[in-house]
């Protein structure tokens, strides 16, 4: 029972380790802050619960698992807010976005020329 | 197992340093941010990994305070850029 929990605990702990590497080079590669940060919040999200939940396994305490199941949720309230508070800090203050990127300015205009809103 | 743990726990802090470059020469304001808010969360986990790896189980309460400092401290950087106005997360 015990040789069957790690294993099960190593398996979450490797799968949470390959999602925080997504993330890491989703913020190393992604071309502007708004797909930077659509990477690194989901990646980051995943990637700690999944290690929460192994080091839950792991640690067979019920208090300690409690406080990982609490630091979870935790986790996962505000790592939306805080992308959602730095997405539109970027936003507000007019960070450049990806060359080509379909801004609410140019559907509007396509939409005034009689087009469908799609360019 | 400990030692696939102590592992894994390495590479996040490879990890990390590879999102200290993005902090480092981040061109905006706002990627830095976005860089050190998952340097944090990888903090978090990191303490948390050490507290079961070594046996000091009291310091998943470390953790949790980590966490709550961690947020409030980017929702408070956030708040402030927000005031700046226009070009406050720029270069």
């Amino acid at each position: 029972m015990t040789e069957a929990r790690q294993v099960i605990a190593g398996v979450l702990l490797c799968l949470g380790t390959f999602f925080f590497f997504t993330g890491t080079l989703g913020v190393l590669r992604m071309p502007d802050v708004y797909t930077r940060l659509h990477v690194a919040a989901k990646a980051d999200s995943l990637g700690a619960g999944l290690w929460m939940l192994g080091l839950a396994l792991l640690s067979g305490s019920g208090v300690i698992g409690f406080k990982l199941i609490v630091l979870t949720v935790f986790i996962w309230i505000t790592g939306p807010t805080v992308a959602h508070c730095m997405a539109r800090v970027a936003y507000r203050s007019k960070v450049p976005m990806l060359e080509g990127t379909l801004q609410e300015v140019d559907v509007r205009i396509s939409e005034a020329e009689g087009g469908d809103g799609v360019q | 197992m400990t030692t696939l743990l102590w592992t894994l726990m390495v590479l996040l802090l490879i990890f990390v340093g590879l999102c200290l470059y993005r902090a480092a020469y981040g061109p905006t304001v706002a990627d830095r941010m976005v860089a050190i808010n998952v340097i944090s969360t990888k903090t978090v986990v990191m303490v948390v990994g050490v507290s079961i790896a070594s046996g000091q189980l009291h310091y998943v309460d470390v953790a949790l305070v980590y966490g709550l400092i961690g947020f409030l401290a980017t929702v408070g950087v956030a708040a402030y850029l927000d005031r700046l106005g226009p070009g406050g997360a720029g270069d």
